[in-house]
């Protein structure tokens, strides 16, 4: 028995008997040096596309833990939306009477906003508390830290476009009572500017919780004032209605109302959404996403003292 | 042509902010910074986990890093890994570094064996085509086939830790980073880590190595650095440094409490002692080979033991012994001239018994010894000291493993009949 055990030691592992060559380097490579680390958003993105495949594999876990145990999976991406749709559905519309913008079925109406709202607070509620949920990792190995908020938000993107599904069916249910033209195609600027303002806050806040942990509890409250902030449930042109420089302010703080808007006014009316406010709101996510990565960067580097 | 260069690198944490605090504690710490009385307190709570370490590895070359707990071995490693970043000072590192610190720290439970390869693959930097290639390999190396498609949080933490560790040891960075890896799975499986590493180290990978396990700092390094408090005290030549390690860290605690006492008083009886009626030890004296009294002695150096005895009574078939005994108290050994000496059959009064070895056998660090003076078959001894004789043993003809013993080799032959003498170690 022993002796058997002995001869296994001794005989080498053929699988390891040739050592792979270290990686070359250029004799000319210079020492880089890790502490002044170029400090540029370029650098930074240079870094991130080489850590494109860990980015691709650290969303797909984040969509396979999250539907690996559960029994109906991915329907939960759409359930969320869809039940909250029925439910508005019941009570605001049946009940109280509300309605959507002219020719809008309120289901059509209701389900454009909250499909849109679902993906920014899944987004938020996942990438906020990633930092710290993900210490594991972040104390023992480096690699750039905005993989893990990026991916809660693309997995989010994921789950959004799974549930954009339903969205399709809807529109062909009610293909009769809506106006699709051209402006349909608004939906890909709009998605791409709904996405560069949810990274940015994730970018931002996720950094911040891990200095103050109030941010997790307080959140949840956030979201929701937010959201009631937000023409989900009501329409954007009620605030109109009520005072035009209410609206304006409404328009130009929350980038959401105008995405949303956006959205409706692009798909269900078939008009060109407000160029103005929607301009604004593109550029308000592109300074977000450049000033909370950059803030993000700075403070990384104290990610794994304090997580 | 070094690879890592460090060049005054300080990491502090302050203690009383580790950790994140909530936005109501940090109100708190502003107010009672506002305070003239606090503010020159700002500094005093800084604790320095690495102060001004000046280090340069060369490409290719194996520097392990010892030191006691706390020392900052584990957050010099941590940094040159980039998971944290000093307060002062610069790192540089011409390439990729990859770190071993805590193998299958990127698993995560709810993936399989296989998905999570990729993912910790992905973490350690390695691409997607560059596991698919190895990924036989990996599977064979952590002896893991049948359960690659279980997710890992049905494994044994042995089986985690194969598989971690399998991934880590298939990248190819140019600078490895190893803490304390080496100590984890069964017996098997620690001998092919540490056989792994000495490939990829022949390979020609530099290798920052932090370990506890000095046989094999002083096998797999090139060069070893003692750092203690945050500082580095040395670097240089393995047993050089193990030794003074030893010396420093090992032997400094003891000497100030058994040893200061046993310098002055090493034939002091205890007045509460039962034994020293009949006859008594009075003193027990180290020789190394050159015949010089000492405390130190080096591993499978020569030893000789003078023990001083005085009877009062007449006594007959004594027996002599001496057990050595580690600082936490086990038995290492116990050597008596009831089976090794020949019996002594006229004492004379007063006397010395020597004990001579040859070649010392235990390990490096620190030994408590008994002697004992007894008569032979009797439970009363005569004279018990306990603890009372401290031997420090430095690393010598060092070997891995828990002692030495004498040796010899020499290679037969054709057709002789095998006849390999033993080394004689009798004493007395």
């Amino acid at each position: 028995m022993s002796a058997t055990a002995i001869e296994k030691e001794a005989k080498p592992d053929p699988l390891l008997a040739t050592p792979p060559p270290p990686e070359t380097e250029s004799p000319e490579a210079e020492l880089r040096n890790a502490v002044e680390w170029s400090d540029s958003i370029i650098s930074h993105l240079k870094e991130l596309t080489h850590h494109w495949e860990l980015l691709q594999l650290t969303t797909q876990r984040e969509l396979k833990i999250r539907y690996k145990q559960t029994a109906l999976g991915a329907v939960w991406a759409v359930l969320q939306p869809l039940s909250l749709m029925l439910v508005f559905g019941i009570f605001f519309s049946y009940f109280a009477g509300m309605k959507g913008d002219t020719g809008m079925p309120y289901a059509l109406f209701s389900y454009t906003g909250l499909l849109a709202w679902t993906f920014f607070s899944t987004a938020l509620s996942f990438a906020i508390p990633s930092l710290i949920t993900n210490s594991y990792v972040i104390t023992k190995i480096y690699f750039p830290r905005e993989i893990v908020p990026l991916s809660c938000v693309l997995a989010a993107f994921v789950d959004f476009l799974v549930a954009a599904v339903i969205f399709v069916g809807l529109l062909l249910f009610y293909h009769n009572e809506i106006t699709i033209n051209w402006n349909i195609f608004f939906v890909i600027p709009l998605m791409a500017i709904q996405l560069l303002f949810t990274i940015g806050v994730s970018f931002f806040l996720s950094a911040f919780t891990v200095l103050y942990r109030d941010v997790r509890y307080a959140m949840p409250l956030v979201i929701q004032v937010w959201m009631f902030a937000t023409p989900i449930l009501y329409s954007a042109t009620k605030v109109k209605e009520k005072s035009e420089t209410l609206y304006s302010l409404y328009m130009t703080l929350n980038p959401m109302a105008v995405i949303i808007d956006s959205y409706r006014k692009c798909i269900i009316q078939g008009l060109t959404p407000d160029l103005k406010f929607l301009g604004i709101a593109a550029a308000i996510s592109i300074l977000l996403v450049l000033a909370s990565y950059k803030y993000f960067k700075h403070l990384e580097r104290e990610f794994a003292d304090l997580v | 042509m070094s690879i890592v260069v460090l060049d005054k690198v300080s990491k502090t944490y302050r203690l009383s902010r580790l950790g994140s605090k909530s936005i109501r504690e940090e109100m708190a710490r502003m107010m009672k910074n506002l305070l003239p009385s606090s503010k020159g307190q700002a500094g005093s709570d800084e604790f320095y986990a690495l102060k001004e370490v000046d280090l340069a590895i060369e490409r290719g070359e194996t520097v392990g890093f010892i030191g006691p707990n706390g020392s900052g071995k584990s957050t010099l490693l941590k940094l040159l890994a980039r998971i944290i970043y000093p307060n002062h000072g610069k790192i540089m590192v011409g390439g990729s570094v990859a770190s071993l610190i805590e193998v299958g720290a990127g698993f995560h439970p709810e993936l399989t064996g296989r998905e999570n390869i990729f993912l910790y693959g992905s973490i350690m930097g390695m691409k997607k085509a560059e596991v698919v290639k190895k990924f036989d390999r990996i599977v064979a190396f952590s002896e893991m086939e049948k359960f690659i498609d279980t997710p890992v949080k049905r494994y044994s933490s042995g089986m985690y830790v194969r598989l971690g560790f399998a991934v880590a040891a298939h990248i190819n960075p140019a600078v490895l980073l190893v803490d304390e890896v080496l100590a984890v799975g069964d017996a098997n499986f620690q001998s092919k880590c540490q056989q792994r590493i000495e490939e990829l180290r022949r390979g020609g990978m530099t290798i920052a190595f932090v370990s506890h396990d000095m046989p094999a700092v002083e096998r797999l390094c090139d060069r070893v650095a003692f750092i203690s408090k945050g500082q580095l005290r040395a670097i240089g030549k393995p047993q050089d440094v193990i030794s003074l390690y030893y010396n420093e860290v090992l032997f400094a605690k003891k000497s100030s409490t058994h040893l200061a006492q046993n310098n002055t008083g090493l034939a002091i009886e205890s007045k509460t002692s039962l034994y020293g009626q009949e006859a008594e030890i009075l003193s027990v004296k180290f020789y190394n080979g050159d015949g010089q009294e000492t405390d130190t002695i080096a591993m499978g150096e020569n030893l000789t033991v003078r023990l001083h005895y005085r009877t009062y009574t007449p006594i007959d078939d004594p027996v002599f012994e001496m057990l050595f005994y580690s600082p936490d108290d086990r038995l290492y050994s116990h050597l008596t001239t009831a089976i090794n000496g020949e019996a002594i059959n006229s004492l004379p009064d007063e006397g010395m018994v020597e004990f001579d070895c040859r070649e010392f056998g235990l390990s490096p660090g620190i030994y408590k010894i008994d002697g004992i003076f007894s008569k032979r078959g009797s439970v009363a001894p005569y004279d018990l000291k306990p603890r009372q004789y401290i031997l420090k043993v430095l690393p010598g003809k060092s070997v891995r493993g828990m002692f030495y013993m004498p040796q010899q080799w020499r290679l037969l032959p054709p057709n002789e009949t095998i006849n390999v003498q033993s080394a004689d170690t009798n004493f007395v």
